[in-house]
């Protein structure tokens, strides 16, 4: 009977271990399990990410459209498509049909410009005026560091040493 | 006897005048043309437009920093141009002026004017001492140029082909009109004389070549554009006036600001004597209005993705 036990003591032991570590592999960030061990908030799998809000309004404003060019070049054609995304931001009436076709024209022109300057990120509508309101608090950036499980805002253009930061948070 | 005689005489003035008044009464336009739209990236935010005898249309692109050629049926034939601060590049191109076989157009902060062939080719840059606001390129070969005062009043200077200063005149008679206050558009008609539109205060003149008023109007009720602190810099934020463009019969078309009934749409137009002769609303904003030699509008619509060219209809 003792010795019963003892196996079930010992499979189970045996089991757990194996859980443990199958949920340790899961749970795993993908290039930083050991750095990261222990942070509450890193998964596995997920990498940085960074949104870059563009305020379509004041978009032609030629040193708007540096910053913009500044960034985009600053970061590799790889890291734009794969950890980049644009947020379109645009004011407008509250007439449906003006929005409707107030939101062709950004999409045209976001299309058109991006092409044109071999942007590579993608980028979508703020429909619901979202985002606004970071924008007007001058907020041009938000970076999702997956490594540190922190969020990090800068404004656009952004300050000096701030886009080898993000390069560095993107490709970690 | 009396009525007999009063009606000859209003047939009379009427068969006079007639001839003289068409032209002045309501005005319309009737689209020909539409370049660029939402489904074709030919145009993505056009800011300075010409055209030549043959009819080609010039376009300048501030979105992918170029120089475009348009055929008279609005394909495109051309494109030059891309971002930067070398020979025939931009960093965000703004004017457009074309005169014969040359055109002419302006890089926002740059202190000149590049010249390019009608085949889009750069040729140099002309120098010219302060920043552009309003170009105009004359038949004669010469350039005319409103240009930024900082601190000292905005001037138009008349330049010969080289950048070499042949005349100027000051747009404001005060040196307190603030900053930026004193900027303006402009054209010229058939004589030389220059019409002079600001675009933050409610006025608009006609000056002698070498400067000297004629006459002055306000046709906003002297509203003021409002002002913001930039940078502890008071600057206008409002637009009394866009631009002015005048027509093959020497009408004065004004296009209306922020501060006009209708945004950026109201066209005011006047006789050569100031007299306001009729408006006419542009079907969408725009930023500038042109006529070309044959007597046709140019405007813009869809924020700049599309140039649109209309006859312009008198009654």
């Amino acid at each position: 009977m003792i010795e019963l036990r003892a196996a079930r003591g010992a499979v189970l032991k045996k089991t757990r271990a194996a859980l443990l570590f199958a949920a340790a592999l899961a749970l795993a960030p993908a290039r930083s399990a050991c750095s990261a061990g222990g942070a509450p908030f890193p998964r596995g799998g997920e990498r940085s990410s960074c949104w870059i809000l563009v305020d379509m309004d004041t978009f032609f404003c030629g040193s708007c459209l540096d910053h913009l060019l500044a960034f985009s070049r600053a970061m590799p054609a790889r890291i734009q498509e794969e950890r980049v995304r644009g947020i379109l931001v645009f004011g407008g009436s509250g007439n449906p049909e003006e929005a409707r076709r107030r939101a062709q024209v950004i999409r045209a022109k976001w299309q058109g410009f991006s092409r044109a300057n071999d942007i590579r990120f993608t980028a979508a509508l703020d429909m619901d005026k979202a985002f606004a309101g970071l924008l007007k608090a001058g907020i041009g950036v938000l970076v999702f560091d997956a490594r540190a499980g922190e969020v990090r805002r800068y404004p656009l253009p952004v300050p000096r040493g701030g886009l080898e930061e993000i390069l560095r948070i993107l490709v970690d | 006897m009396n009525i007999r005689r009063s009606t000859a005489f209003a047939l009379f003035v009427l068969a006079v005048l007639g001839p003289a008044r068409a032209g002045t009464g309501k005005v319309s336009l009737q689209e020909v043309l539409a370049i660029g739209g939402l489904r074709d990236a030919a145009l993505l935010q056009w800011t300075g437009v010409t055209t030549d005898a043959a009819g080609n249309i010039f376009v300048l692109d501030a979105l992918d920093f170029s120089l475009k050629k348009f055929g008279p049926d609005g394909r495109l034939l051309k494109k030059a141009g891309r971002k930067g601060q070398g020979p025939g590049e931009f960093m965000a191109p703004r004017l457009l002026a074309g005169s014969g076989s040359r055109l002419y157009a302006t890089d926002q902060n740059v202190f000149g004017i590049y010249e390019y062939d009608s085949d889009l080719r750069f040729l140099r840059t002309i120098p010219c001492p302060a920043l552009v606001l309003a170009l105009r390129a004359l038949p004669d070969g010469k350039l005319a140029a409103a240009v930024v005062g900082m601190p000292s009043p905005a001037k138009l200077l008349v330049m010969d082909g080289q950048g070499r200063l042949l005349s100027e005149f000051p747009l404001s008679d005060s040196r307190d009109a603030g900053l930026l206050m004193d900027s303006a558009g402009f054209d010229l008609d058939a004589q030389g004389q220059f019409y002079i539109a600001y675009l933050f205060r409610d006025r608009v003149e006609k000056r002698t070549r070498d400067g000297r008023p004629l006459w002055g109007k306000s046709f906003l009720g002297q509203k003021t554009a409002a002002t913001t602190s930039v940078q502890n810099l008071l600057l206008p934020k409002e637009t009394c006036f866009k631009d002015v463009a005048v027509d093959a019969f020497g009408h004065v078309f004004v296009l209306g600001g922020k501060l006009s009934k209708n945004p950026s749409r109201d066209v005011y137009i006047l006789n050569a004597d100031g007299v306001l002769l009729t408006t006419l609303t542009l079907p969408e904003p725009s930023h500038c209005l042109y006529i070309d030699g044959r007597n046709f509008l140019y405007a813009r619509a869809d924020e700049g993705l599309t140039l649109k060219k209309y006859r312009i209809l008198y009654d």
